[in-house]
């Protein structure tokens, strides 16, 4: 022990001699200089609050409903009586007008009640979530009589047998919410022949363990080295990373014509899109590096679909009353045929997603002490896709669907590329940032018809990577 | 200029301090060197990389120890790092060594003579040699710095030590203490 401490002391005492010129003269290109912040890590930081400020608009803009109104009252009257003669007798002629606005007042109000009930009881049945009603009324009713030239003017009053126009609106994210149309009575305003639906893959990281164990035996020639073992070094990471942005649909046809201008591209709007998955890296060589890993992804969309139910009906009450010219008055029973229409706004929202395995490569783009800026691109390949929601068909119907019948073919195979800027906060931990995008694709059929859909999704990446 | 002050100033990237730094201690960051590398031409490379890595991380010196141990800490280290990419055999017996007497003969305290015995260390031995009764480094600090077993360090310091006693027969050296 006494040994050991006076050679730590002799040796942490020994000087050797350096040529100091020398060694600053190379030294002093490698000293620091005052940090200063990078404008590239300023424009990384906007454009990457820029893209999230951009999806969050396109998410909450979507929410906004357009309202939707429609009136339809093609009134016919049918009138069951003749007109009576006329009558001089003034003062019971108000009385009778009195009497024929209660009348009116009387059948309005019924008629109102009686619709109001129909709704309720609809609603009910089909288990909606609250539905707003405006109802307008207008009364409209006219005699097929022609009266007399000796007919106190006025003599005649319209019935006031109303039929209302009723929009509905609603929004459901659920399932059980779903609005089936009235079929026989349903006239689709809406136009489009071919419906869209979203799908949504995301891709994950890979963790790649190569360790990579190369032989070099350090072989002093004063020694004869036996028994030798190789002390071998593995270095390894992983990368959790959280994304979220916004993507766009396109929609072809099968024989590649655009599905522009069709309503579909109107009635599924993009919403959110997000990520979750873990990733590991290897080094190829100084700049390249091989990323994979597992991702989740989720593209959520909503569809809003609107059609009218025109419904028929007649009503049966006074559509005349009649003063002669004595001031009697009558009433003329008859039958309105009128039709009553039902606006109703759907809102769907569909859930498409994906687990994947992307294969990244990753170019060193930029390296200062504690930052590190890549540019990546590579391949998505799909393990899993499953989606859950609706689709409009065809024939305008908003038609649900689950994972179990899901009518979806996803294509296996996707790209992407970005940037990532890497930061050491620690010796073990990086935080990593990154804008990227992907592209995939996904097909479905309906009536012959193939209808391919193709989803470019820009995210914001944030993550951590441990190195261990 | 005191330590402090070169301390100080190199914080604030002085150019000047950075200079005075590597004026006042290259010579024994030098000697720390030519310990784990057994070669003056290595050792000084091994010297320019640990200056680039004590200016990257001058920051982070916080004067909880002695700056000089900070240093050679440092030294140590990026020798180490260098070796390991050589991938030194560390777990090896050497076996065959002349250990017959020489002319040469000094004393225990004389400078010169013991690093000549450190230098003279097979590679293996040496570096754990280095590190424990040199640096004051734990066997299990050694172990994980070179990816070793705590057992294989023992059993090379064992081995270092046997060869140091067996190197001090060799060169007569007198205990003068």
């Amino acid at each position: 022990m006494e040994q050991d401490k006076y050679i730590r002391q002799i040796a942490e005492q020994h000087e050797t001699p350096v040529d100091f010129e020398q060694l600053w003269g190379n030294l002093e290109p490698h000293v620091p200089q005052k940090k200063r912040r990078r404008p590239v890590f300023i424009w990384f930081w906007t454009i990457g609050i820029a893209l999230v400020s951009l999806g969050l608009w396109f998410m909450f803009d979507n929410q906004k409903t357009n309202p939707m109104a429609s009136n339809t009252q093609p009134n016919e009257v049918v009138s069951n009586n003749s007109l009576p003669k006329s009558s001089n007798n003034v003062p019971e002629f108000t009385n009778l007008i009195n009497e024929v606005s209660q009348t009116i007042n009387q059948n309005k109000s019924q008629t109102l009640n009686s619709q109001n009930n129909v709704i309720e009881a609809e609603n009910k049945i089909k288990n909606e979530a609250p539905i707003r009603i405006n109802q307008t009324k207008k009364l409209n009713t006219q005699s097929n009589n022609i009266l007399s030239e000796n007919t106190i003017s006025p003599n005649t009053q319209k019935s006031d047998i109303a039929f209302e126009t009723k929009n509905v609106e609603t929004e459901n994210n659920n399932k059980t919410a779903f609005i089936t149309p009235i079929a026989s009575q349903v006239h689709p305003n809406i136009t489009n022949d071919i419906l869209i639906v979203e799908d949504e893959n995301r891709a994950n990281e890979v963790v790649h363990f190569l360790p990579i164990i190369s032989t070099q035996i350090f072989r002093e020639n004063r020694f004869q080295s036996e028994n030798i073992k190789v002390a071998s070094k593995k270095n390894y990471n992983i990368r959790l990373q959280v994304g979220a942005g916004f993507f766009t649909l396109q929609h072809k046809t099968q024989n590649n014509a655009s599905v522009e201008n069709s309503q579909f591209l109107h009635a599924e709007q993009p919403l959110e899109y997000l990520t979750a998955g873990a990733s590991t890296d290897i080094k190829l060589s100084h700049r390249w590096y091989l990323q994979s890993g597992l991702r989740y992804s989720r593209y959520t969309t909503r569809l809003t679909n609107e059609y009218n139910d025109y419904t028929s009906s007649t009503k049966q009450g006074v559509t005349e009353i009649i003063i002669d010219e004595s001031g009697f008055a009558s009433n003329v029973q008859g039958s309105v045929n009128g039709t009553t229409t039902t606006n109703t706004k759907s809102k769907w929202h569909s859930y498409y997603h994906s687990v994947d395995v992307p294969i990244t490569i990753r170019y060193l783009l930029a390296n200062t002490h504690k930052h590190k800026i890549f540019i990546d691109g590579g391949a998505i390949f799909q393990v899993w896709a499953g989606s859950e929601g609706g689709f409009l068909s065809s024939n305008g119907q908003l038609q649900k669907y689950d994972f179990a019948n899901n009518p979806y073919r996803p294509d296996r195979f996707g790209y992407s590329g970005g940037i990532a800027w890497e930061w050491n906060l620690t010796r073990r931990g990086t935080l990593a940032t990154g804008l990227s995008y992907d592209w995939r694709s996904m097909e479905r059929s309906e009536g012959g018809l193939n209808i391919k859909t193709s989803i470019s999704s820009y995210r914001f990446n944030l993550g951590y990577r441990i190195n261990f | 200029m005191t330590e402090t002050e070169i301390i100080q100033k190199c914080k604030a990237y002085d150019k000047t301090a950075f200079k005075e730094l590597v004026r006042v201690y290259s010579p024994a960051l030098m000697s720390v060197c030519v310990r784990y590398m057994g070669d003056r031409h290595f050792a000084e490379d091994m010297l320019q990389e640990s200056y680039i890595r004590i200016f990257n991380n001058i920051l982070q010196y916080e004067a909880k120890g002695s700056f000089k141990s900070w240093l050679f800490r440092i030294a140590a280290t990026t020798c180490l790092k260098e070796l390991r990419k050589k991938q030194v055999i560390v777990d090896s017996e050497i076996t065959d060594y002349d250990f017959s007497d020489s002319n040469e003969t000094f004393t225990l305290d004389d400078e010169s003579g013991i690093l000549k015995i450190i230098e003279e260390l097979p590679l293996p031995y040496r570096l754990v040699f280095n590190l424990y009764v040199i640096e004051g480094y734990s066997h299990q600090e050694i172990a994980a710095m070179m990816d070793i077993g705590e057992s294989t360090s023992r059993t090379q310091l064992t081995r270092a030590k046997k060869m140091v006693r067996d190197l001090l027969l060799k060169y007569k050296v007198q205990m003068t203490h």
